[in-house]
């Protein structure tokens, strides 16, 4: 989606982003395989660059009571024994596409 | 930035644009990097919660009050998909909503799909255990048994809880969850995947 941006014409962002819906954690830089890509990239720019979120914090899971309803979705993973939640209700609109992270000792990018 | 209805991200520190689905860099300096997908899933908080009381949660202000399971309201839109050995496989959520332990033999190695219709949660496990591969039902409390030595697990983890292989673990592989139309402009060859075989 129109990940990484400021402000702008927000509505038409999220619109577009219910047009995909995926589960989906990446380890952040490293772990590069070189692959040729003969795939035909034409990206097109709906919104500015999004200001990276980073440093965002969590907690234990009985802390959080009020704020994630037990039928609500998470994106749920575990890294070397560390569980975490990041719940789509927090994920949703083109500024919280990707939340920066660090899990287990690993930097990691959780999107969806 | 939108590339095939799907995400475009992009990195600080070198401006490549990455493909999100792919986990690709598809132009900048990275190009042909390829970021390492970690197994994931979509579950309702309530199951996370339960198959990891440890866990921790994000906590910064909701951008929406509801997500709906949308899968429901038109299962056919959504595939749990991923990619084996260089092969795309996608199990169309009709399929999931019907059998929820899906055993596969693909090529050489054999995986299981599992899916909880109540979390929404669908998980891919490598079927192989030491030096040979099982195959699984499901029992009426969800779980699964494997019918070699009657193993109980844990669909969710793949933790087996009861039985001769206690304490062993199904390696969880990456598997997603993503729009079928989508799935099918990232990955045209992708072979579905129709009944229990």
């Amino acid at each position: 989606m129109c990940l990484l941006s400021k402000r702008g014409s927000l509505r038409h962002c999220l619109l577009l982003a219910s047009a995909f819906s995926l589960s989906f954690l990446a380890t952040a830089p490293s772990a590069f395989a070189q692959r040729k890509s003969e795939r035909q990239f034409q990206p097109k720019r709906l919104l500015p660059v999004q200001r990276a979120i980073k440093d965002a914090p969590s907690i234990a899971a009985d802390q959080i009571r009020g704020q994630v309803g037990d039928t609500k979705l998470v994106l749920g993973v575990v890294v070397k024994g560390k569980a975490q939640a990041y719940p789509i209700n927090m994920l949703t609109g083109p500024r919280r596409e990707i939340i920066n992270d660090t899990l287990g000792g690993q930097p990691i990018a959780a999107t969806w | 930035m939108l590339w095939n209805r799907s995400l475009v991200m992009i990195d600080k520190e070198t401006k490549s644009l990455w493909s999100h689905l792919l986990g690709e860099a598809m132009q900048g300096p990275l190009k042909g990097s390829e970021l390492e997908a970690l197994p994931a899933e979509m579950v309702t908080w309530k199951a996370w919660k339960r198959e990891h009381p440890q866990t921790t949660v994000l906590n910064i202000s909701r951008t929406s009050r509801n997500y709906v399971k949308e899968f429901y309201r038109n299962p056919k839109r959504f595939v749990f998909a991923w990619v084996k050995s260089g092969q795309p496989y996608a199990a169309g959520f009709e399929t999931l909503l019907e059998n929820s332990v899906l055993n596969l033999k693909l090529e050489k190695s054999p995986v299981v799909v599992t899916f909880d219709k109540d979390s929404t949660a669908a998980h891919l496990f490598s079927s192989v255990v030491g030096d040979r591969s099982l195959k699984f039902v499901a029992d009426k409390q969800g779980r699964m048994h494997d019918m070699q030595t009657d193993t109980i697990g844990n669909s969710n983890t793949g933790v087996a809880v009861e039985g001769p292989l206690k304490g062993k673990t199904l390696k969880q592989l990456v598997g997603i969850l993503s729009y079928a139309r989508t799935w099918k402009l990232f990955h045209p060859n992708s072979q579905t995947v129709e009944t229990s075989k």
